[in-house]
């Protein structure tokens, strides 16, 4: 069965977008991330409209990242602390990310700053945290946390002023840390079109040390707001939010979410993290591949990233 | 001044291959007569794209051309080109002067029935309709952006010529044609014309047209109206189903048999 989609000006056999939405959906339940990085370039290789597709992605990431958010909450895995503290910082850096790339626009050859970003940023949180939890695994019996010698690094954020404790995420940080973290991530999410989910779990698994499902589900709390912003930015001034197109994406998506949810729970951190990485690297491969490989037609409708 | 003296003969050709149809079509006999199915494309929610009929009256002994054009576009399009080993977007490019949907059907192939000049006239295939756009920055390789843009417009079904579709039918006392054009889903709405042409001894005798309106119906119409028209209350709504469903769906699995 096909559906016209008025916005994106073409149809679309539905099985398409709700398998594509289960797919992604599944993902985002898992890892947390929104799937913003996979969805987008998934559409646009079925003949969606690059902008169509970013904008549509965002208001079908606001459904999954309810479904996702509401399964995580039921299982306790969310701080609506941290979360409200990261709002805070994830808002703040796409502003700021957003008159950066208005510049570089300006400025010329912004497409190519993006796909460079992209493939570095992707390269360097895959190999790590692929590395990282591989060693993970390997190790037949954790090391005791008390045994560690606490990094310089560590020892310079738990010194930082507004110490606060996060409860839920077992964690006393500096209410500076995850908001000024946040708007790295935010700056990086704008300029690369993006939810950011793929960099701010790494981040808060890594810098905050947070336990991996307390950080799927407080990133996917954190997303829904997010989302839901660009949604409303992206339909009222650009007019590019498909309905049609993000409510068969969010079925599919929603339904994907609690399947992705629950997988997360049988599987152990490290585990979780090793599936992570390789999907980062597998963008990442796929996107020098568009950098190197020569393009199947030369021209592409201008709008967007 | 070989050269001056066939541009000129060419000039001419032209001019009055674009004034001919004018007299022919003065309620000449043998005038085509033709009937457009359906007279109007309503986009609705399950529009897939659909077939056009075109069929008529046409003169005996007559080739006969017909096609669907119209709704003049103005398009940005970046561009790719190579940084050292790399591919980026190194400009944009501007094509204007081209209509969003160009089909053309011919009863034989265009070139043993319409002379070059003529053929461009009335931009009656796709090397015409690449002559006809103009191309803004010139970058000097204009073949290559042409070619480029029509590959991407004939894989989205938006410009194609078919030689030999019309089919030339009926009795010696009542010669007829018959065509079948497919309307791709990704034409925008709006409206277009439906043109035949009649054409012996290599010179169009008769043109004839009739408007086709391309409309969006049911939920097309009425998501477009308040995306364009109230996009403030659609990104909203947007947003508040968005959420509905993500909660809704949660609270199906959560009281499903398989839930926690």
């Amino acid at each position: 069965m096909y559906l016209f989609l008025p916005i994106a000006g073409n149809a679309i056999n539905v099985l398409i977008p709700l398998g594509l939405g289960g797919l992604v959906g599944f993902l985002s339940g898992m890892f947390g991330v929104g799937g913003g990085f996979l969805m987008t370039p998934l559409l646009m290789m079925t003949g969606i409209p690059a902008t169509v597709a970013a904008a549509s992605d965002s208001c079908q990431i606001a459904a999954a990242s309810a479904s996702g958010s509401f399964a995580h909450a039921r299982l306790g895995n969310v701080d609506y602390k941290l979360g409200g503290v990261m709002l805070v910082g994830g808002v703040l850096g796409g502003a700021i990310g957003v008159q950066i790339i208005k510049v570089v626009r300006q400025m010329g050859n912004a497409d190519f700053l993006i796909g460079l970003t992209y493939v570095l940023v992707l390269g360097a949180i895959g190999t790590y945290m692929f590395i990282e939890s591989l060693r993970a695994i390997r190790q037949k019996q954790p090391r005791p946390a008390a045994k560690r010698k606490p990094s310089r690094l560590a020892r310079t954020l738990t010194s930082l002023p507004f110490q606060m404790d996060f409860a839920k995420s077992g964690i006393r940080q500096s209410v500076f840390i995850p908001i000024l973290l946040c708007m790295l991530v935010g700056i990086l999410a704008a300029i690369m079109g993006v939810g950011g989910g793929f960099i701010m779990i790494p981040a808060m698994v890594y810098l905050l040390r947070m336990p991996m499902h307390v950080a799927v589900g407080t990133d996917l709390f954190q997303i829904l707001f997010t989302s839901s912003g660009v949604t409303l930015m992206q339909a009222q001034v650009n007019h590019t939010v498909d309905l049609v197109l993000a409510l068969v994406l969010a079925i599919g998506s929603t339904i994907g979410a609690q399947f992705g949810a629950r997988v997360a729970r049988r599987l152990r951190g490290e585990q979780l993290r090793v599936i992570l990485s390789l999907i980062v690297l597998a963008v990442c491969v796929k996107m020098v591949y568009g950098l190197v490989a020569a393009p199947v037609n030369l021209l592409s409708r201008a709008g967007g990233h | 001044m070989g050269t001056r003296f066939r541009t000129l003969i060419l000039a001419v050709a032209a001019t009055l291959a674009v004034l001919v149809p004018m007299h022919a079509a003065d309620g000449q006999p043998g005038a085509v007569d033709f009937e457009v199915e359906p007279g109007r494309v309503e986009v609705g929610t399950f529009f897939q794209g659909r077939p056009i009929r075109i069929h008529g009256r046409v003169a005996a002994g007559c080739d006969v051309v017909v096609a669907i054009t119209g709704g003049n576009v103005e398009e940005t399009y970046n561009r790719k080109g190579r940084v050292g080993p790399l591919w980026a977007t190194v400009g944009k490019v501007t094509i204007s002067e081209v209509p969003a949907l160009h089909l053309v059907a011919t009863s034989a192939p265009l070139s043993t029935i319409l002379p070059r000049p003529v053929i461009d006239a009335h931009m009656a295939d796709l090397d015409a309709l690449g002559r006809r756009a103009r191309i803004l920055p010139d970058s000097g390789d204009r073949d290559l952006v042409v070619a480029e843009y029509l590959a991407l417009k004939r894989g989205q079904g938006l410009v194609g010529l078919s030689e030999g579709a019309v089919r030339l039918e009926g009795t010696p006392g009542n010669p007829r044609f018959d065509a079948t054009l497919r309307w791709p889903a990704t034409a925008p709405i709006g409206t277009y014309r439906v043109v035949v042409w009649q054409v012996r001894g290599r010179v169009i005798i008769d043109e004839r047209s009739v408007a086709l309106e391309a409309a969006y119906v049911e939920l097309p119409r009425l998501i477009a109206h308040l995306a364009f028209e109230r996009s403030l209350a659609y990104g909203v709504v947007s947003v508040i189903i968005a959420v509905g469903v993500g909660f809704a769906m949660g609270l199906v699995f959560k009281k499903g048999p398989r839930g926690h």
